[in-house]
């Protein structure tokens, strides 16, 4: 860059003679071909503002010198300043395609070209990015209260000895314990960003979720969670740390915060495959005021039975991606999660794959997705059963999301800036454990909108 | 007494025209190849321009033109237009400039007259007719019956203090704006 400077600034100079007084129109009508002249007219013009006086003069030096490329130059930077991308493409192929134009002066175009993308970087660092989301969806469950595939629960009888026992009487038909129920989610999110330079951003979310149930009250909740992401690119290698913090109040039951932080990087190896690899840790702790015990004495003290649900969650995965065309990817991914519950036999190591293929369709984009786990956990619950516990889950979904647009294009007419989205998701869950209690075959169905207010249009 | 009248009005009309006609409205700055006026004369860089001329560049030739009021035309090849109207005074930068271009290409950096008063520059095409309010833009009319325009600048984030400016173009019943550097648009008969 300092030598572009330089040239353009030794030309100007080397080409003046010394004037005086300022140069008139009048005197350029009269010598319109003169090259120090009109060159000390076009630098003067642009001094005090008259930038469409630079332009028609350097446009005519550049006609009656077309072998000069230092007044080219000079021309092209007047033109990147007054960002007309028509004028510079034009002037940037013309000067390319020129035989004439050395590797010297291509390599003086690009710099001019990189001055200008970095001068638009800063000004793109004043931009901020604004948008709030709003979501509904209804979740059809079969197996809300997560009954066995079996229909019995695994007990240790009085002798010590692992059997099987039906659920109680009555146990399956009231509130607490249901096959088929709707699960109804309402919530919004508002997303503020701001671009630091062409290659980094801050964004933090705030939202909140309302959960509700059709019949089973246990579960419901509402869900506050705020979360804190920074965004750099180095060249082909993308980083994105963050933090969040989610409030889940539960109307009956336990309460818990969670807290936590991770990275979710990305590298890019070519256009055809990149790798993304994720580090993320997670606190939870819970409050429960529902189990308070009263003394001999008669009082009450408080006790805190939710902490016992407390636990720490150590979480990696591996994806690879690969990209079959633009518009099918292949993805496969290698997971270890490590679970520390306040109860030792809650506690276990999970590892385990996923495959997924994602495909944009018409109607949106089609997701088929597959994922295995093992989870050995540290220590027998012999309330339940004396045999080490160790289960194996497969979760395969379906999805296809998109703008509603795309499915319904009478839509456009309403939905005209394409903001509102909608999903359709099918997953089941087959998990299968040494202990017949935890073998449960559920399957879920989802269907939601969202809108989305972009503050900055 | 009448006829001495009328013979004094008449006389001094062709003396006030014949004192316009011989004021020059603007210079070629360059003159690339064939470049010509309506009487066939050979213009060159420097040549002057007068009210009612037509400028003529052959095949393979440019030109540009500067006016008075610093508007600029960039003249190609295959070109023809005439300055209907040329009104300036450089006290005021009031004015009136009116062009017609018949064929070919012209690109217009607009002058003193447009930025004093829009309204007051007018460029004829064959199919339609254009105003421009402060800006630069190209006008391409290959043939009788279809002329486009395309809005060159200044762009929206320029770093120079220019103003974007905008493109009114009409084909004599309807009436359309480009204000996007790089959109253009097209008339038709």
């Amino acid at each position: 860059m300092k030598q572009l400077v330089f040239i353009i600034f030794f030309f100007i100079i080397t080409q003046s003679k010394v004037y005086s007084s300022s140069i008139t129109y009048s005197e350029i009508l009269d010598n319109p071909t003169d090259l120090e002249l009109n060159l000390n007219y076009a630098k003067q013009q642009e001094k005090t503002g008259n930038v469409k006086s630079t332009i028609a003069t350097l446009e005519r030096l550049s006609m009656l010198y077309p072998k000069n490329t230092d007044i080219k130059l000079y021309l092209l930077s007047i033109l990147l300043k007054m960002d007309s991308k028509v004028k510079v493409d034009f002037m940037v192929k013309t000067m390319l395609d020129d035989p004439n134009t050395t590797s010297e002066t291509k390599n003086l175009i690009a710099e001019l070209l990189l001055n200008k993308n970095t001068d638009t970087d800063k000004e793109e660092t004043k931009k901020w990015i604004a948008y709030m989301d709003f979501n509904i969806s209804q979740t059809e469950e079969d197996n809300i209260s997560s009954l066995t595939k079996s229909g019995k629960k695994a007990v240790v009888d009085e002798s010590g000895n692992d059997a099987e026992v039906n659920y109680g009487q009555g146990e399956k038909d009231d509130e607490l314990i249901l096959d088929y129920d709707k699960t109804y989610v309402r919530g919004t999110s508002l997303t503020l960003g701001r671009i630091l330079n062409q290659s980094s951003s801050l964004f933090m979310n705030l939202g909140t979720n309302i959960n509700t149930n059709n019949k089973k009250k246990k579960g419901e909740s509402d869900i506050h969670s705020g979360s804190i992401s920074y965004f750099k690119a180095f060249k082909n290698h993308y980083f994105s740390p963050y933090v969040y913090y989610n409030n889940l109040n539960y109307r009956q039951s336990m309460d818990y915060q969670s807290r936590g932080l991770g990275i979710n990087n990305t590298y890019l190896i070519n256009n055809k495959f990149n790798i993304n690899y994720a580090l993320s840790f997670s606190d939870s702790r819970y409050h429960s005021r529902s189990s308070p015990f009263i003394q001999e004495t008669g009082e009450r003290p408080f006790v805190d039975a939710g902490d016992l649900n407390n636990n720490e969650v150590y979480s990696s995965s591996i994806r690879l991606n690969y990209n079959l065309s633009n518009k099918t990817q292949l993805s496969t991914r290698l997971i270890y999660n490590e679970t520390q519950h306040a109860k030792n036999f809650d506690s276990y190591e999970s590892s385990g794959a996923n495959v997924s293929v994602s495909k944009i369709l018409p109607l949106g984009t089609f997701t088929a997705s597959a994922t295995h786990l093992t989870n050995v956990y540290n220590a027998k619950k012999l309330a339940i059963s004396t045999r080490d516990r160790e289960d194996t889950s497969l979760v395969t979904s379906l999805s296809l999301r998109g703008d509603v647009n795309q499915i319904f294009p009478i839509l456009r007419n309403i939905n005209k800036d394409s903001s509102l989205y909608y999903t359709l998701n099918y997953r089941e869950s087959n998990v299968n454990s040494t202990i017949s209690s935890y073998e449960v075959l559920r399957s879920y169905k989802t269907i939601g909108l969202s809108k989305r207010i972009n503050f900055n249009d | 007494m009448i006829k001495k009248f009328l013979i004094a009005i008449f006389s001094l009309v062709i003396s006030a025209t014949s004192s316009l006609g011989n004021e020059f409205i603007g210079v070629i700055g360059v003159a690339i190849g064939e470049i010509n006026n309506q009487k066939n004369e050979k213009l060159l860089s420097g040549s002057k321009i007068f009210y009612g001329d037509t400028i003529i560049v052959k095949s393979k030739s440019n030109a540009q033109i500067l006016f008075l009021d610093e508007t600029v035309l960039t003249v190609g090849e295959d070109t023809e237009l005439t300055i209907d109207d040329f009104i300036y005074d450089p006290k005021t930068n009031d004015g009136n400039f009116v062009t017609n271009i018949k064929s070919g290409t012209v690109k217009f950096i607009t002058g003193k007259i447009s930025k004093k008063n829009p309204d007051n520059l007018e460029v004829k095409m064959p199919a339609g007719t254009l105003g421009a309010r402060g800006t630069e833009f190209l006008i391409q009319s290959n043939s009788e019956q279809e002329s486009k325009v395309l809005l060159l600048g200044p762009g929206p984030n320029n770093t120079l203090g220019m103003i974007p400016g905008n493109i009114q173009l009409s084909d004599g019943l309807n009436v359309t704006s480009i204000t996007n550097p790089g959109f253009q648009a097209m008339v038709k008969n």
